[in-house]
């Protein structure tokens, strides 16, 4: 059982990447921020992004609050949580102590145990009715050459859901920069029905544009999902398979609990 | 952010930051409108209640483009925000100008750290790290462009930590670093810069 009591003189800090293009980027760290607000575990909530205002640099001017949890939504370990956060809040280490404040840099979002089960409850979900036995699901990340920590994440996932015995034919991984591609999704598996469900952080750019061309669903990137009427509809049939895409599972409201649980962990690892 | 600062907001009266007029309504309300609406009547806008409509009205222009930096001078007209409470004017004013109340309360307080361009650009790695060999006539032309004439926000680092402007009735938006979006740029303008030198060289090899 998570116990957050506590916390009510502390500051959470949500940390996104955001985007100066795709305007639904930063839309799952708001909401996750909204609804811990609402829930009045800690006595200030706020978000920084990287790409969008207020930037990570300007994170200590937010908070009354001398202590502050920093939690990553970022779904691995690699360049922006390792380098890029740290340099820009002035990090020294798991606790810093800097102009009266007391930062905790929690681990990201997408490492955390508890994402297995979100990920395991979307593809039930996506396809409630799909025989299971018949069934490949797939994890799709962006992958890339340059941080091996980047497919690790999905990896581990996939070897979780391996071993939850859900059923499925095949758990795979995907990636869109390395292989296996996704784009040769019907190459990696030869059951009917294909389940994809992106392990992203929001419907930006890669999930809700990049991914759905290189799938064969479009022919084209479409516009952002803010500014289409409706999800696109599933299953998709599709190189002679019926084919389920998912949003990402960081827009999963579940996440919030995720946030929290990093929270908790590292409270727990202090001695 | 503290209560101090919510209490010296609520008591100046109205008061304009950025693009938004601050008007204080009875009952201990507040509203918010775009400084081009002033002179409307209430009918003539469309209301909203909810601090967070703030995030809807933010997002797009009039043309329908996404707004990344908050700063840029292009907040939609059209619309006003009548709110409860000093509470929801700070989450709304916070969701407009994201920071711009705490950076100004650290101004007041004397805690404000203006960083200079040049500490900004030298911290930057990975693809960014280019951004540093900017001229500084690069530097200056993209700042007049993108900072002075493009964003409502005065960069404190390119026209002094003293140039907080002193205007009654106006709530200052301070900008005490480069932003990312102008790190970007300077990126940009760093390799404009670089392939110009290297066709001039080719076109005018020494002698």
């Amino acid at each position: 059982m998570r116990d957050l009591t506590g916390l009510a003189d502390s500051a959470l800090l949500l940390l996104g990447h955001g985007s100066t293009e795709n305007p639904d980027s930063s839309a799952p760290t708001l909401a996750h921020a909204d609804e811990i607000r609402r829930r009045g575990i800690f006595a200030e909530v706020q978000c920084a992004f990287w790409k969008e205002e207020p930037g990570f640099g300007l994170s200590d001017y937010l908070f009354d609050s001398e202590t502050i949890y920093a939690v990553p939504n970022f779904i691995s370990e690699g360049y922006f949580t390792r380098e890029v956060i740290p340099r820009e809040l002035g990090l020294e280490g798991p606790t810093t102590q800097r102009r009266g404040k007391v930062i905790h840099y929690c681990d990201p979002v997408g490492i955390h145990q508890s994402m297995t089960p979100l990920l395991a409850g979307r593809a039930r979900e996506l396809a409630p009715e799909v025989p299971v036995e018949e069934t490949a699901l797939i994890i799709v990340g962006h992958g890339t050459g340059l941080n091996a920590k980047s497919t690790e994440a999905i990896r581990v996932q996939v070897d979780r859901l391996i071993e939850m015995g859900l059923g499925y034919g095949q758990v795979l991984d995907a990636y869109m920069e390395e292989a296996p591609f996704i784009a040769d999704w019907d190459q990696l598996t030869p059951l009917p029905n294909v389940l994809v469900v992106p392990f992203f952080i929001a419907d930006g750019l890669h999930s809700y544009q990049d991914i759905p061309v290189l799938l064969g669903i479009e022919s084209a990137p479409t516009a952002a999902i803010s500014q289409r009427d409706v999800f696109r509809q599933n299953p998709v049939h599709l190189r002679g398979r019926s084919l389920w895409y998912s949003r990402s599972i960081g827009t999963d409201p579940s996440l919030v609990d995720v946030i929290l649980d990093q929270v908790h962990d590292f409270l727990s690892s202090k001695p | 952010m503290s209560a101090s600062l919510l209490h010296h907001l609520t008591g100046l009266g109205g008061f304009t930051i950025g693009q938004i007029l601050m008007t204080p309504i009875e009952g201990g309300r507040f509203e918010l409108r775009h400084t081009d609406d002033a002179a409307l009547s209430v009918g003539d806008l469309e209301s909203f209640s909810d601090p967070l409509s703030a995030r809807q009205i933010a997002h797009y222009n009039a043309a329908g483009e996404y707004r990344p930096l908050k700063g840029t001078p292009d907040l939609r007209t059209g619309w006003r925000l009548e709110l409860n409470g000093a509470e929801a004017l700070r989450t709304a004013l916070d969701t407009f100008y994201p920071a711009a109340l705490a950076l100004w309360t650290a101004h007041r307080e004397n805690r404000l750290r203006v960083l200079p361009l040049s500490e900004t650009l030298d911290r930057q790695t990975g693809m960014y790290r280019y951004a540093r060999t900017i001229s500084p006539e690069g530097a200056e032309g993209l700042t007049q462009r993108r900072c002075r004439e493009g964003c409502s926000r005065k960069p404190l680092w390119a026209d002094g930590a003293d140039s907080v402007p002193q205007e009654p009735g106006i709530l200052p938006l301070l900008c005490p670093e480069a932003c990312s979006f102008f790190v970007a740029e300077a990126r940009n303008v760093a390799k404009a810069e670089f392939e110009a030198k290297a066709t001039q060289s080719i076109e005018e090899p020494a002698k």
